[in-house]
């Protein structure tokens, strides 16, 4: 897609990411990534027939699309929820995780400091289901981004 | 400036400190609390500067009860892998026994206050929350796990530091922590994790670490007078 505000978007959508990774446990800065990421479907669904996805280019109504695109990649139906902002969606929240002994040697220096004396453990923000599954919130920025790339990035 | 001595600790341990001595009459003593890399020559360098402002410093190697003499001045990755026999060995309250015998040969300056980096901004909190230890003041850097200590009720005056930057305690815990103590004084600099640290870089912040320590000195000078 080419249009002068989808670039703009995907550009601030990109730059939020950015920033959430740089500051990886703010719910803030990933709450603000996950909304411009959840804002594409929107603008994806303007330009939908110039999509490579057949079953996209052809949905029928908005909340077809997006269900559409929930199949194709579940980071995407995962930041959707979180955005919906339901009583009973997704929420975010830091949770301790232990770090496996051999996983220590690539923390970043901070992380590991930090670890150190908290029993092993690092802070994750993690995005907890209705289920109470728990998914790493940076990786569902990334994944949500990396699929938008293909979008997007032409 | 300094030198190492042994202390004895209230259970009977024998803990090795450095010590440095202001070259008068001391105006009040300063216990200063290691990162995770043991009392090196940074930390050294720290305790040197508070005797240079007149005060008795002490400090305590309180990672040495979980691992004996572990010293570096190493911050790159390979370093750290003798630094994880320290998970499941440190035990909190026993550093506090630590911390304690370090006040006690602090206060032969006067009044003591606590200051640390990391590890010791963590343990400087718990210090604060623990009025058996004789501290007058705190001022702690970035200690992380702050979810682990904000239920510790400081007993003392207390000041905080931390940097907005900082991967390992984000904004919003330092949010929680200023909204829960709207009294005690919780600076946020531009800066990340470990930016008081002179001798590691990236990491390093000169403007920030400046304001922290003048900071840090004009709290110290008004409590421990």
């Amino acid at each position: 897609m080419t249009l002068p505000d989808h670039r703009l978007a995907w550009a601030a959508a990109l730059a939020a990411v950015r920033v959430s990774r740089r500051a990886p446990l703010s719910a803030r800065h990933a709450l603000h990534a996950a909304v411009l990421l959840d804002q594409m479907t929107d603008l994806a669904y303007a330009g939908r027939a110039d999509l490579p996805w057949p079953a996209l280019a052809t949905a029928g109504d908005f909340l077809a699309f997006r269900a559409g695109l929930r199949g194709l990649d579940p980071s995407l139906g995962a930041l959707m929820d979180l955005c919906a902002g339901g009583a009973d969606g997704p929420r975010l929240t830091v949770v301790a995780t232990v770090v496996a002994p051999d996983a220590f040697s690539s923390l970043p220096v901070g992380d590991l400091m930090v670890s150190l004396y908290n029993n092993g453990t690092v802070p994750r923000l993690m995005l907890v289901q209705q289920g109470g599954e728990m998914l790493a919130m940076q990786d569902l920025l990334q994944s949500a981004s990396l699929w938008w790339s293909l979008v997007f990035d032409h | 400036m300094g030198e190492f001595i042994t202390l004895t600790t209230e259970d009977k341990v024998a803990l090795r400190a450095y010590r440095s001595a202001p070259s008068g009459k001391p105006r009040g003593g300063v216990v200063v609390l290691q990162e995770i890399f043991g009392v090196n020559h940074q930390i050294c360098s720290a305790a040197d500067r508070f005797a240079a402002l007149g005060y008795l410093a002490i400090a305590p190697a309180v990672q040495d009860r979980a691992m004996p003499g572990f010293v570096t001045d190493e911050y790159s990755p390979a370093s750290f892998g003798k630094a994880i026999e320290f998970i499941g060995a440190f035990k909190p309250e026993l550093a506090m026994l630590d911390i304690k015998a370090a006040v006690a040969e602090a206060s032969k300056g006067g009044k003591v206050g606590v200051t640390g980096y990391c590890f010791g901004g963590m343990l400087s909190w718990r210090a604060a929350s623990d009025a058996s230890l004789g501290v007058s003041a705190a001022s702690g850097y970035y200690g992380g796990g702050l979810p682990n200590y904000i239920d510790a009720v400081p007993q003392i005056p207390i000041e905080m530091h931390y940097g907005d930057r900082d991967a390992s305690i984000p904004v919003e815990q330092v949010e929680q922590l200023r909204a829960r103590y709207p009294n005690v004084p919780i600076y946020l600099y531009s800066a990340d994790h470990g930016f008081f640290n002179d001798e590691r870089t990236p990491t390093f912040d000169a403007p920030a670490a400046t304001v922290a320590f003048a900071r840090t000195a004009e709290f110290f000078a008004r409590h421990l007078a």
